[in-house]
């Protein structure tokens, strides 16, 4: 009986959220809506990445950055939430530590804003509908792969 | 309402609701609406502000909502719960971005702000005598009324 | 079955009423009558008279008949007059809107069956007859011989009507106006004097028949702002048709009928020659800002052809117009409605711009003036108060309450030095607070 070892490892790679010595990647999501937290976290962890934690509106966002700091490794953060909007929470990110990996996340594509983000220290932009595909891209080039 | 901006959440709607939903989705007769409104059972309310003042309600029935929020989440839901709002919460919010978006790009100047999730029987939401843009989509799961008032700032 | 339904089934058979069971004092219940209220008053009729209740719309208009007389309604088979008590009695009332729902009492005197319609059926109540009082003019608003007497329960106050002398003897006339479709004055002795139908010409008649089809058939609606138009259009249409043959077979011949109301350059971008008589019929005006009410503006055409005159005759000003229609198709287009080259006259050239294709369309400049909403005008109106308001042919399409609730808009809307533009066969009523003036083919209406 011929079995998987014998077959040459072409078609099998390794998970995208683990790092080169085998511990996942840790990403602190920032989201008001549980629903969309949940469905980031669902395609994070299908690809081996760690949720560490949510948070639920950006100064929760950025306390949680605070304490977890220096271990995690990407941030993914809404931009419309309240009580501090996703702008403000890169912003204080950034401000706090330079070399943070954030990615915005936004059902608001709008071109400003992008731009904004972006120029403020994000290292990314995904509009939702969100698209496993598109996401596992995006954080991957983001963690430099 | 402005012209301009009905083809927006006419088209936002279209999209996600196909993006998300899958199926077959027909949109029905756009009419004029201005008395106060009855509410389906489950309504989902956004905020406009900027350049204009107004609000966006996705409405359905409950037995749509569940079916709608089984459908997103990929699994089948028994109870309106904190997760199956946070999904219909997101619908709404998604159409109602997209359109602000595509109305960015026209040139108008529009925000939202986070939405509001109602449900009850025999609910009604009474905005002091506006009138409303209905757009009704029917999806597999049922219908979805889009119901849109938009004021200009003067 | 509603609840008052049941009630009037149930109150024929049972003897106990809510206020026996709650205990008040009061004699053994043997009247039991069904109250309504009709403009404001309540009033009541013997539950034995009444044969059930019904809400209804849309009866079958009767000709040359007593104007209290509504028309018939097929009660299951059985066709019955339908009596509007508030003509009948001469009270005051709002116009009837054409499809909303009448509450209607289904009576029987004397074997003749018919529904009288009230503003509102209330419930059933059971007295002691020793409580009804004898009536006093004080009362009521009606003729005291169709009062039975005033009872009061629970605190209120009910006007007991007397069915069989109110219809008692009209049941003849009815009769026979219901069956032969001559024009009679009904018995008169007992009747007080509702306008008896007084014999019209048969012209009038005709007329006033066309006016129910006009608004049946194409929802174009008779009323002061157009009936001279109506009148002076019926003799021609006469004239035309063979004869017996006036009224309207389809809903072709209506369109016929209004074809030449419509105003000059409908559809259509306006003529140089129109676009002066407006211009001149406009006054002068300093002010910087110059807001416009363009109402049932349709595609656009007329629209922009107001826009370019008024960036002729007020350069200095920053003019805004709001042009709003309730037909999705229409407006969706008019704010890319393009120029037909042929008719690019050289008043018209400096304000359009040639793009892809070398279609022409109006410059930014005009367009930037221009409000375009999807809006129905008998819904609430949010423009500003107004300078100019521009509604062709849009009011006669609106039925008379609809007409009425958006002059009265106008009204609170126009700056007291401002002018409302109709159609060409439209007019301000006489004597309603509006001066007109005339150039051309164009009038114009400002305040007093």
């Amino acid at each position: 009986m011929i079995s998987k070892q014998d077959f040459p490892t072409i078609n099998e790679r390794a998970p995208e959220g683990l790092k080169a010595d085998g511990n996942p990647f840790r990403v602190l999501v920032v989201d008001d809506s549980m629903f969309v937290a949940k469905q980031i976290g669902q395609i994070l962890t299908s690809e081996g990445y760690e949720v560490v934690a949510t948070a639920s509106d950006g100064l929760d966002g950025v306390e949680k950055y605070k304490e977890l700091c220096p271990n995690v490794d990407l941030v993914t953060m809404d931009i419309t939430m309240p009580k501090m909007d996703g702008i403000t929470a890169l912003e204080q990110i950034m401000a706090f530590d330079k070399n943070a990996r954030v990615v915005m996340i936004s059902a608001l594509g709008k071109e400003e804003l992008v731009k904004k983000a972006l120029l403020l220290g994000a290292k990314n932009y995904i509009v939702k509908p969100l698209d496993r595909k598109k996401v596992l891209e995006r954080i991957g080039t983001v963690l430099g792969k | 309402m402005r012209v301009e901006y009905i083809n927006p959440f006419v088209e936002a709607a279209y999209n996600i609701l196909t993006e998300v939903l899958g199926g077959q989705i027909k949109r029905g007769e756009l009419y004029l609406k201005s008395t106060s409104m009855p509410v389906m059972g489950v309504a989902a309310l956004v905020g406009l502000a900027g350049d204009v003042e107004g609000r966006v309600i996705f409405d359905m029935n409950m037995d749509t909502a569940m079916k709608i929020a089984s459908q997103m989440n990929q699994e089948e839901l028994k109870l309106f719960d904190d997760l199956a709002k946070a999904t219909i919460t997101e619908l709404a919010n998604l159409i109602t971005a997209q359109a602000v978006t595509k109305l960015h790009d026209l040139g108008f100047r529009f925000d939202l702000t986070p939405p509001a999730l109602f449900t009850g029987e025999n609910m009604e939401i009474s905005d002091h005598e506006v009138e409303a843009l209905i757009v009704p989509m029917e999806t597999s799961q049922g219908r979805v009324e889009v119901n849109v008032a938009i004021r200009d700032r003067m | 079955m509603t609840e008052v339904e049941s009630k009037v089934q149930a109150g024929k058979e049972s003897a106990v009423t809510e206020s026996e069971a709650r205990g008040e004092r009061i004699a053994v219940i043997d009247y039991k009558m069904v109250t309504f209220s009709l403009a404001g008053k309540d009033y009541a009729i013997d539950i034995m008279q009444v044969k059930e209740i019904a809400k209804a719309g849309r009866f079958t208009y009767v000709p040359n008949t007593s104007p209290f007389v509504l028309g018939v309604y097929n009660l299951r088979g059985d066709i019955i007059p339908i009596i509007d008590l508030r003509i009948f009695f001469n009270i005051p009332t709002k116009s009837r809107e054409n499809d909303s729902l009448e509450s209607m009492i289904i009576i029987t005197v004397d074997e003749q069956t018919f529904g009288i319609v009230v503003d509102a059926i209330d419930k059933v109540v059971g007295i002691s007859s020793s409580t009804i009082q004898p009536p006093h003019p004080i009362f009521g608003d009606i003729n005291i011989k169709y009062i039975r007497g005033v009872v009061e329960n629970q605190g209120r106050l009910y006007i007991l009507l007397d069915v069989s002398r109110i219809f008692g003897s009209k049941i003849k006339a009815l009769e026979a106006e219901k069956s032969t479709a001559v024009q009679e004055k009904p018995a008169v002795e007992d009747v007080p004097a509702p306008a008896a139908a007084t014999a019209q010409s048969r012209d009038e008649l005709d007329i006033s028949f066309i006016g129910d089809s006009l608004a049946a058939l194409i929802k174009f609606y008779v009323t002061p702002l157009n009936v001279q138009w109506v009148s002076n259009r019926y003799r021609e249409w006469r004239d035309m048709r063979t004869a017996g043959d006036v009224q309207f077979k389809s809903e072709e011949d209506a369109r016929l009928y209004i074809q030449n109301f419509y105003s000059p350059d409908s559809s259509a971008f306006w003529s140089d020659d129109y676009a002066y008589a407006v211009g001149s019929l406009l006054p002068a005006n300093q002010a910087k800002q110059i807001n416009v009410w363009n109402v049932g503006c349709g595609k656009g055409y007329e629209t922009y052809s107001l826009a370019v005159l008024l960036k002729e005759k007020y350069p200095n000003a920053r003019i805004r117009i709001y042009a709003n229609d309730s037909d999705l198709l229409a407006i969706s287009n008019a704010p890319m409605l393009t120029v037909p080259e042929n008719i690019i006259s050289p008043r018209l050239k400096p304000h359009l711009v040639q793009g892809v294709g070398g279609v022409w369309t109006f410059n930014q400049s005009i367009k930037d003036m221009i409000l375009f909403e999807y809006h129905d005008c008998t819904n609430q109106n949010a423009v500003p108060r107004v300078d100019i308001i521009l509604a062709r042919d849009v009011l006669s399409f609106l039925n008379p309450q609809q007409q009425a609730a958006i002059l009265a808009d106008f009204t609170e809307k126009l700056k007291d030095n401002g002018i409302v533009l109709l159609g060409k066969n439209e007019a301000m009523p006489q004597h309603s607070g509006w001066l007109r003036s005339v150039q051309g083919d164009v009038t114009g209406f400002t305040k007093e």
